[in-house]
């Protein structure tokens, strides 16, 4: 039984303007000590899939389909125990650590507050504990800086603290929704490291969620490729960069500048770019998202949800004119 | 066939500035941060300027003098041999015409509340005056040239996506004919798809219309795509400046090593 699994997870969110599908039928499983990307662009519906894996969506989402912890089934769950599951089983880093951090209270006593709650630890206990943690996740004389308020700290640091605070209870699932994108590359390199590290040492399933193509290719073994709410690729992420076949990915993966091509060309040339833009929810087709924008697109592909082509070692994609788009070069593929 | 001289656009000679912290104490002065630290470079028109590094390295403290919205402690900015900072207020304005600015926050720096071509014709109605309908013509014109279609004109910004709107950001700064756009973080807020598609107009930019970028960014790559030449800030100082290639290639200064290493996913290191 995996620890994590997701099948045919939908999302749907009802608005003034109607009801709008923000995730299509998501579909993974998790075992201990895997790692997940989920990757796209915004508005692809990969932040709503996390808020889905925490039981945190708005009033406004109803949830379809299934996701089970250990064999619990968590969709329909009341609140009351996803109060016990948050935290606890199923923990979450955020984008912004100086948001997510109350800047009012000192960071010893937000790590330690997980640990008094879930796990009954008493105050001192609790603290000593939240000070180990500190030193972990690498913040330098722990013990006294247990006693310092969010403000206090630079922007690694913070998401270290936001680390620790995620870590507190020994969580089986860890869920890292763009854990990077607000600190500078050099930094970014340290906190994902330092995730990975965590991941691998206490058996944790990680899903990293991220717009950025090299930070998904290098802290991943298996990826998801979001665009409008579906899934159009997934596999592990070594065979999904090196051959992408989605034409949506490899539109993505062609339009990112790329330094060794630039070292071989004397003047950079233009970026192949995907045409059109990313139609609104409520305006996607009902077959597949991509339709449209895709250089493939037929007339069927607008009303028929695409079907699941399999490639090899567990990489597979979602299109109906898979052959075609296998036949052309990448370059065609990417729409340019 | 014969090449004109390069033309010397921007000159920042050895340019320091202070900002005073608030003061904590009555008794002792305000403590100060030192955000550049003698800062020099050159941008000859045609070649590109890319400044990477990191947040507090001084690259945007840079740019807001570049662009006259501060004065530098000490140093000298040279806009076309002409120092900016000793301007007359009134030839500083009239100077503009020739340096305009692309900010980072395409959701933050339109008006929400004027239609776009108001916004886009503003610089040309400061700084010539020109007729409301040749303020029109002339901002349809600059969204012509940066890929939006007329009826854009009449509409306002929330109807536009976040590439769109730095698009009308962009049609903008081109209004005054610039020679010199300073685009400070300009697609860092951008999608990939929509990152390229405005570098790419930035591209078309530089090669039809002539403009120069002093490009500001933290993502060496885009920086790498867009310039010809960079310069590498830590700590308030250029500490490495080159031709793109070359700097990519032999970096001397163990950061830009370390900034080439943290672009993931790219084998810099394989392919040189």
């Amino acid at each position: 039984m995996p620890l994590l699994q997701a099948d045919q997870l939908r999302v749907d969110l009802r608005t003034h303007r109607g009801s709008a599908t923000a995730v299509r039928g998501v579909s993974f499983a998790l075992e201990r000590g895997d790692t997940l990307g989920l990757i796209g662009e915004s508005g692809c519906g990969k932040s709503m899939t996390a808020l889905a894996l925490m039981g945190l969506l708005p009033d406004n989402a109803r949830v379809h389909g299934s996701l089970k912890l250990d064999g619990q089934e968590l969709v329909g769950l009341p609140d009351r125990d996803w109060r016990r599951l948050r935290g606890n089983r199923i923990a979450m880093i955020f984008q912004e650590p100086m948001t997510a951090l109350n800047p009012v209270h000192r960071v010893g006593a937000q790590i330690a507050e997980p640990l008094m709650l879930h796990k009954g630890l008493a105050a001192r206990a609790a603290r000593q504990r939240a000070v180990e943690l500190m030193a972990r996740v690498g913040i330098p004389e722990p013990a006294r800086r247990a006693d310092s308020f969010p403000h206090q700290f630079s922007g690694g640091q913070r998401q270290r603290i936001m680390i620790a605070m995620a870590l507190a209870c020994e969580p089986d699932v860890l869920i890292a929704d763009e854990p990077t994108t607000a600190l500078d590359v050099t930094v970014q390199q340290q906190i994902l490291t330092l995730i990975r590290e965590l991941v691998a040492e206490r058996g944790m399933a990680l899903v990293l969620i991220s717009h950025d193509l090299g930070l998904i290719a290098q802290n991943v073994r298996r990826m998801l490729v979001m665009y409008g709410g579906a899934v159009v690729e997934s596999g592990p992420a070594d065979a999904v960069f090196r051959q992408p076949a989605h034409p949506y990915t490899r539109g993505l993966l062609a339009a990112r500048p790329n330094l060794a091509q630039r070292l071989r060309a004397h003047r950079s040339d233009r970026l192949p770019t995907i045409a059109g833009t990313v139609p609104e929810l409520f305006a996607l087709p009902p077959g597949c998202p991509f339709a449209g924008r895709c250089p493939f697109t037929e007339h069927a592909c607008w009303s028929e949800a695409p079907p699941r082509v399999d490639l090899d070692g567990a990489h597979r994609f979602w299109c109906r004119r898979a052959e075609a788009v296998l036949d052309a070069p990448e370059s065609i593929a990417a729409g340019a | 066939m014969d090449k004109p001289e390069p033309q010397l656009l921007l000159e920042v000679h050895d340019v320091h500035k202070r900002y005073a912290l608030p003061r904590e104490s009555l008794l002792r002065p305000p403590a100060e941060v030192h955000a550049l630290k003698g800062v020099s470079l050159q941008v000859v028109a045609g070649r590109s300027l890319g400044i990477v590094g990191e947040s507090g390295s001084g690259k945007s403290t840079l740019a807001r003098l570049v662009m006259a919205l501060e004065q530098p402690t000490a140093g000298q900015v040279l806009l076309q041999g002409r120092d900016l900072h000793a301007l007359s207020a009134g030839d500083l304005r009239a100077a503009r015409r020739d340096f305009q600015m692309v900010f980072q926050d395409p959701y933050g720096s339109l008006d929400p509340r004027r239609r776009v071509w108001r916004t886009v014709a503003e610089p040309a109605a400061a700084l010539e005056g020109a007729s409301r309908v040749q303020q029109r013509e002339r901002a349809a014109a600059m969204l012509e040239a940066v890929g939006l279609r007329p009826d854009a004109l009449d509409k306002y910004p929330h109807e536009f996506s976040g590439g769109q709107r730095q698009r009308i950001a962009i049609a903008r700064a081109l209004i005054t004919r610039p020679k010199l756009i300073v685009a400070d973080e300009a697609v860092s807020a951008l999608d990939v798809s929509v990152q390229a598609q405005v570098l790419n107009l930035m591209a078309d930019l530089r090669d039809a219309h002539g403009v120069t970028f002093l490009f500001i960014s933290h993502d060496l790559a885009v920086v790498a795509h867009l310039c010809q030449d960079v310069a590498v800030m830590q700590g308030g100082r250029v500490v490495e400046h080159g031709p793109v290639r070359q700097v990519l290639r032999e970096p001397r200064h163990p950061y830009t090593r370390q900034l080439l290493d943290a672009v993931p996913g790219q084998g810099v290191a394989s392919a040189a």
